[in-house]
């Protein structure tokens, strides 16, 4: 039996229930058929319609299950290396995720924190690779330094095939739910709803991580970050009305109210979504309980009661299986291994934009034209201010510094 | 030349007769039954948040009974006819003030082509968190007398929420459509929408504590997603006259 069936289980993408909790059970089952028709299965995966940039052999190599039939040459490096935490379906709800804090990222916004472009695009294909070479220190993210480029270069291009399919499953349900008539059938069939899908969807998700390289953060010339003026300079603005980071990064002396105090109700936006989700939930069924109180006669299954029963049990399986949400506190920056490293350039990047999917707003132009709160040379003060405090140039800090640097 | 003035006389009577005529769309939005109450917020360690005693502008009721914050927009997937007069989206920017630690105001309404700008008008430094979809989210720090300008790009089926984490009572909702046809109900709970084309269109009805479901207005009754179906008359108006919204749906 084993022998002919094979030993593993075929691997399924899981739905984004979430996303198309309001579509039909219908809808939701003709979302999951869109989704294998263009973006087929995690052991055969496909390209959607159009130039995606993507490379079906690098997913080749990533997909499936682990299987090395050649010396020196393994495939399934995701299922290997990745979906333990991130998932199968790249939902950040691996077999391990509930035991991390952080919780590993979820793909399926298509957002990542630690990039080098402006807050609103994906990263770039150099971004992932960083990450994935070095891990994000204080999070479970090892480093996989010790793959081949080959393997990382597999793994990056998964990332992407995940993140996009994600993307567009979140749009497709979003616009299913909002825009189709409650028992219109959603099929690629009807030729205008596939070129709707096609161009108004899938299209601009991929326009926006093809163009990453080209929404890369500029940086300027660096000054010297250790001399004594440059980082005073930052921390006045650290401190003052302005920049004003002490706000929710404290004001770093002893004894004063630490990040977690003075925003005790940080969320980022996966925990942001989970939280209302489930908020959300516990209203709809309060509400339930107090309008089928009401009802006296019986009730057929048309009835809007019952449909909203339907709905309300499916809310609350999908709640109860959820990552418990998990708030998300402002780094406490003294003596600390910053998330993605304390490399100027990075740190430079990620005072002008700010963290994408978390509360750490943007600081320069948000889009290219836009207006800097702060100019470039303020961003450098602080730059070196934030270096000095966390600790950038003292031996402790050399260990949790970019391996790449 | 004259030939072609005859064919443009031609095709400009055409339109005309396709599009038959324009109207407007009318009515008001009152609680039934017992409101939830609306607490007043924990305004933090500013003194300017403190001083301005924030309220929960989640359900906000005038003196009559009458549903503020009401969003009502014509629901169509393919652009629908505009009135000439509105051809062009208005040149003057949709602006959001974040004042008295709220944002003013509460709901804004703004169509692609229209520039967003975001002001500060408290002496705090505030940011506007914006969790919009299709790639169009944005969060931006506002200092103090600070402004900040933000293009987008693409509609927003649903009204998008935006917050300040500096101040976490702070919410507002911002809706981007393609269209002019939007409207949001004042203190008296009305609301109108002028010059939409005439027809039978699907209007969505929304509110921030859920889509405005199964509601009965003279013309008929809302969905469970909250759309309801209205025919316009051409050169005439529909008036929903009161619209009751139960109170449990805004619990």
């Amino acid at each position: 039996m084993a022998l002919t069936s094979g030993c593993a289980r075929e691997a399924k993408f899981v739905p984004d229930e979430m996303a198309a909790i309001e579509a039909t059970p219908q809808q939701q089952e003709q979302i999951a058929e869109v989704l294998t028709a263009w973006f087929g299965t995690p052991d055969a995966p496909k390209l959607p319609p159009g130039e995606t940039g993507l490379d079906m052999a690098k997913l080749q190599l990533a997909a499936g299950p682990v299987i090395s039939n050649t010396p020196g040459v393994t495939h399934g490096l995701y299922r290997r290396h990745c979906a333990r935490c991130h998932g199968v379906t790249g939902d950040g709800a691996g077999p391990t995720a509930r035991f991390q804090a952080p919780y590993p990222r979820d793909f399926r916004a298509g957002v990542f924190k630690f990039k080098s472009t402006y807050r609103g695009a994906p990263p770039t294909d150099a971004d992932l690779r960083h990450t994935l070479a070095n891990g994000l220190a204080g999070s479970s993210m090892p480093s996989f330094a010790l793959l081949a480029d080959e393997e990382l270069d597999a793994l990056v291009e998964y990332t992407k095939y995940l993140a996009i399919r994600g993307q567009f499953e979140r749009r497709l349900a979003r616009f299913v739910t909002e825009e189709f008539e409650l028992d219109e059938v959603l099929s690629l069939d009807n030729a205008d709803t596939s070129v709707e899908l096609r161009e108004d969807l899938l299209a601009p998700i991929i326009a926006a991580w093809r163009s990453a390289p080209e929404q890369v953060i500029p940086v300027p010339t660096k000054p010297d970050l250790t001399q004594r003026e440059t980082i005073a300079a930052g921390e006045a603005l650290y401190h003052g009305p302005r920049a004003n980071c002490a706000k929710c990064h404290g004001q770093l002396d002893p004894g004063a109210p630490i990040p977690s105090e003075l925003s005790p109700d940080d969320y980022d936006d996966w925990n942001l979504a989970r939280r209302d989700f489930q908020n959300e939930t516990a209203r709809a069924a309060e509400r339930l309980r107090n309008e089928l109180a009401r009802v006296t006669n019986r009730i057929d299954s048309e009835h809007p009661l019952a449909i909203q029963t339907a709905v309300v049990k499916r809310r609350e399986k999908i709640a109860s299986q959820l990552l418990p949400p998990r708030k998300n506190h402002p780094r406490a920056l003294a003596e600390t291994a910053l998330r993605a490293g304390a490399k100027p350039e990075d740190l430079f990047r990620r005072i002008h934009q700010g963290i994408a999917g978390a509360a750490m707003p943007s600081y320069g132009a948000p889009a290219p034209g836009g207006v800097a709160v702060l100019s470039d040379d303020e961003i450098w003060q602080l730059v070196a201010y934030v270096r000095d405090v966390v600790g950038a140039n003292t031996q402790s800090a050399k260990r949790t510094a970019d391996v790449t640097e | 030349m004259k030939y072609f003035a005859i064919l443009l006389l031609f095709t400009a009577s055409c339109a005309n007769a396709s599009e038959s005529g324009w109207g407007t769309l009318r009515g008001r939005f009152v609680v039934a039954g017992s409101p939830p109450a609306s607490p007043e917020l924990e305004p933090g360690t500013d003194q300017c948040c403190i001083d301005a005693k924030p309220k929960s502008q989640r359900v906000v009721i005038g003196a009559d009974g009458g549903l503020a914050n009401v969003v009502v927009y014509l629901h169509s997937r393919k652009t629908p006819p505009i009135h000439p007069d509105l051809a062009a989206a208005p040149t003057e920017p949709v602006v959001v003030t974040n004042k008295n630690c709220s944002f003013k105001p509460h709901v804004s309404l703004l169509r692609i082509g229209q520039e967003l700008r975001l002001e500060n008008g408290d002496p705090t430094l505030h940011n506007v968190n914006a969790a919009l979809d299709g790639g169009e989210a944005f969060n931006v720090v506002l200092p103090v007398e600070g402004q900040q300008t933000v293009k987008l790009t693409r509609p927003q089926s649903l009204p998008a929420p935006i917050a300040c984490n500096i101040h976490k009572f702070m919410q507002g909702f911002l809706v981007v459509r393609n269209d002019p046809y939007m409207a949001v109900s004042n203190t008296d709970g009305q609301f109108e929408i002028a010059k939409l084309p005439a027809g039978e269109w699907q209007f969505q009805l929304w509110h921030e504590t859920g889509y405005l479901k199964n509601l009965g207005a003279e013309v008929g009754s809302s969905d469970r997603r909250g759309r309801i179906k209205i025919a316009i008359p051409a050169n005439g108006e529909v008036n929903l006259g009161k619209v009751k919204v139960p109170a449990e749906l805004l619990k």
